[in-house]
């Protein structure tokens, strides 16, 4: 059962985030139909998986959303402001009442109570009850005026079925609330009860369903416990006329009743001992439920991110392999072995293809993280009494799953930031010459090997006077002729809060140094570009995944260094004419281009390296925007690596993202260059 | 659980829910021996009033209990089950198929 509980939670959060979505970018004025239908159907889902799964709390608070928005969609209410807001409300109750069920998290009645009060008034004297648990509902189903359709349902559920202890009464009961139904049970013949087993399911389902609501509605009631093959959902007749009585689930039908013509009596009484009238074989093709005619759940699978990290190590180990195979592999005769060096080839393709494919598995969109922001900007302004629009872009960019999860909360804290001590109040702007309203805009993009996110807005920007005094105040080192660069990074200190005064958004000086070390532990750099009134980035540069890379094996004195291979632009051999001695640092010219030269056995004091530029080879690096040109003594190969982290199994060595073993075995260490040329002009 | 009413009518209480069906069973195999043993032929009502849980592990049980001992010649008829279990019977669509099986139905 579990497992079902599991996918009705994830799909119940996917729903509500859509609704959100919604709600947020909806036009009140012209309201999109299909986005009010998409927003029904998902109330719609929760509310069916709730009454499913015995969550009446949540089946009560959905059922009034569900009602509202159906009499929206039918033009009934008009779509207002404060409704959104009512329904945005709404959707954080219910997203309580979930944790409740979920995580046993405490779920605030009193929030839950003012939440039905506030739709109920909207909903013009429907009655809502939301206290306990009970599904007390009164607010009236849509009336059936309309031609109803006249649905055979049979549910064939596997013989394991009853260990899923799925609460078949409340989903008749939900049936029932729909619609007219007639439910008839047929248990299988068994030859003798001595070896009858009690606990193997032997019972399907033949519910007669009399409804306005549409066949893909009926199979949502069942869509959390039955699969395609175990369900039946077909229409047996069409434009009914509704009758303003309905059967209630209680009654007592004598037998099939006056709702069942043609019913299945010679199936029923031709039951074969063991079986039901409608185990798999019997199925007619095409109509069982709704995966069949949902083709998105039909080609995705969810995967427990346990097995996919798996996989990912598995894959780090064959790369490791293969890698080792083609070193021993070099020490043989490319002419006299030809079989073995063009398997060889085709072994690396094939690895490299692997390795792609199963990377590719644990990428995800950044939208995944973005999509919370526009409700937080949106509630957030409203309380500071500040208007802000919010732009994202690049949200398709995808980033290791692993490192999403953790990129939420420093995002989340950077646009409370922006909305906080950016963006100015209307007046303000106003008086600043700006329009009145701000912009916080959320970035993503890929450049080179790293994923660089942005957080800018239009506001006031960084206040330099500011930061120096309250650095000063509390015992910062820090002078009047500091750069700007070098101000804005004593916001990274602990504690550090320029707000005057504390508040629940801000002022307590517990952000922007955890963000840091949030970004930090990620393999990421934070820096930060601002102007007095003009406004603030914040980027963050992580790297684009954590496991697997493509590198330059080089040599540098006796050592082996790998330079990710997004990270170079080009490598050469350079005359003495190009190298050129600017008071204590060397530069090459590369063509028009004077490049700043960063010696890597300098960096990390490597013994016997090649000292001469004209000796060696230049590797022209792309570090975040800027050329630099690396001295090495050698290009040895193109490798896939599989990044270990020093971190976890050693210490963190700075101007590296990790290390790697070589094909010999031996482990080189992976060089960041933007971290290393950070590295190299520190010291 | 008790097996027999004070008049010394086979009786069935308790839960009759998916956890407890294995032990019911059990109990309705000793109860079917009984039967077979010292009423081959008759009708014999099973009082049904104390149970007080039920859900369709428990239906299945009752239903195929009455109808394997039909085969047998043993005709089983359940009697006074309460109200709440009546409209769980209901709910689940179990009426129909104890139709036949119930003795306050049959009235």
């Amino acid at each position: 059962m579990t497992q079902f509980f599991q996918v009705f939670f994830q799909e119940c959060a996917e729903h509500l985030a859509e609704m959100e979505r919604i709600f947020l970018s909806i036009d009140l004025q012209n309201p999109d139909a299909e986005e009010l239908d998409a927003v029904f159907r998902a109330a719609h889902s929760i509310k069916g998986g709730a009454g499913t799964f015995g969550f009446s709390d949540m089946t009560v608070m959905t059922h009034a959303v569900e009602t509202l928005l159906d009499n929206v969609r039918h033009g009934k209410l008009v779509l207002t402001r404060e409704m959104v807001e009512v329904f945005l409300e709404a959707g954080d109750a219910i997203e309580m009442q979930l944790a409740g069920h979920r995580d046993g998290a405490d779920v605030a009645l009193a929030k839950v109570e003012e939440v039905c009060g506030k739709l109920s008034a909207i909903g013009e004297g429907g009655a809502i009850r939301c206290a306990g648990t009970a599904p007390v509902v009164s607010m009236p189903e849509p009336a059936q005026t309309g031609a109803a359709t006249f649905y055979r349902i049979v549910f064939t559920p596997q013989a394991n079925f009853f260990s899923r202890a799925v609460p078949m009464n409340l989903l008749f009961e939900e049936l029932a609330g729909i619609g007219e139904t007639t439910t008839i049970a047929h248990v299988a013949a068994s030859d003798s009860f001595k070896k009858y087993d009690p606990e193997r399911c032997l019972t399907s389902w033949e519910v007669w369903l009399v409804t306005e609501r549409s066949l893909e509605d009926i199979r949502d009631f069942f869509m959390f416990f039955a699969d395609d093959e175990e369900l039946i959902v077909e229409v047996a007749a069409t434009d009914i006329p509704a009758e303003g009585s309905t059967v209630t689930a209680n009654a007592e039908p004598e037998t099939a009743g006056p709702l069942l013509p043609d019913r299945p009596v010679a199936a029923a009484e031709g039951l074969r001992k063991g079986r039901r009238f409608s185990d798999r074989d019997e199925l007619p093709q095409g109509t069982s439920g709704r995966k069949h005619s949902d083709a998105h759940d039909a080609s995705s699978i969810r995967v427990g991110v346990s097995k996919v990290d798996q996989l990912i190590n598995q894959m780090g180990e064959l790369v490791i392999t293969q890698a080792m195979l083609a070193q021993t592999a070099q020490r043989f005769d490319p002419v006299m072995n030809e079989d073995l060096h063009r398997g060889m080839a085709l072994l690396e393709r094939n690895t490299r293809d692997l390795q792609e494919s199963v990377m590719s598995i644990r990428m995800m969109p950044l939208s995944f993280i973005f999509s919370r922001f526009p409700r937080l900007v949106h509630d957030l302004a409203a309380k500071l009494g500040k208007q802000a629009e919010l732009k994202l872009m690049g949200e398709a960019t995808e980033l290791d799953k692993g490192l999403i999860e953790k990129l939420a909360d420093p995002l989340t804290h950077l646009v409370r930031n922006s909305l906080d001590h950016g963006i100015e109040t209307p007046v303000e702007r106003m008086a600043a010459g700006k329009l009145p309203g701000g912009t916080v805009t959320l970035s993503a993009a890929q450049t080179g090997g790293r994923i660089v996110i942005e957080v800018s807005d239009d506001g006031a920007g960084l206040n330099r006077k500011k930061i120096l005094k309250k650095a000063a105040d509390k015992g910062l080192p820090v002078a009047e002729e500091m750069s700007d660069d070098e101000v804005w990074q004593l916001v990274f200190a602990p504690g550090f809060s320029t707000a005057e005064e504390v508040t629940d958004v801000s002022g307590r000086g517990v952000g922007m140094d955890v963000v840091m070390k949030n970004v930090q532990s990620m393999g990421g750099r934070v820096a930060i570009l601002s102007g007095e009134g003009a406004g603030s980035r914040v980027v963050i540069s992580l790297p684009l995944t954590l496991a697997i890379l493509d590198g330059l094996s080089v040599r540098v004195g006796e050592e082996v260094f790998i330079v990710p291979l997004n990270s170079i632009l080009e490598s050469l051999q350079l005359g003495p004419e190009s190298v050129n001695q600017v008071g204590g640092n060397t530069t090459v010219r590369v063509r028009d281009a004077y490049l700043p030269l960063l010696k890597v056995a300098d960096v990390y004091g490597i013994a016997k390296a090649k000292e001469r530029p004209e000796e060696a080879i230049v590797v022209i690096v792309d570090a975040e925007g800027e050329h630099v040109a690396l001295l090495v003594d050698e290009l040895l190969n193109q490798h896939q690596v599989v990044i270990k982290s020093l971190e976890a199994n050693y210490r963190r060595v700075h101007g590296t993202a990790g290390a790697t073993i070589l094909g010999d075995g031996r482990v080189a260490l992976i060089l960041d260059v933007a971290d290393l040329v950070h590295l190299w002009r520190k010291s | 659980m008790d097996s027999q009413t004070p008049t010394g009518l086979p009786a069935l209480s308790g839960d009759w829910t998916i956890g407890f069906v294995a032990c019911q069973a059990d109990l309705l195999r000793r109860i079917a021996c009984d039967l077979a043993a010292a009423r081959p032929g008759s009708t014999t009502v099973i009082d049904c009033s104390r149970i007080e849980s039920i859900d369709t592990s428990g239906f299945q049980l009752l239903y195929t209990w009455a109808t394997t001992l039909d085969f047998k010649g043993i005709k089983l008829l359940f009697a006074g089950f309460p109200e709440p279990i009546l409209a769980s019977r209901a709910l689940l669509g179990f009426t129909a198929l104890f139709a036949s099986l119930d003795l306050n139905v049959r009235k």
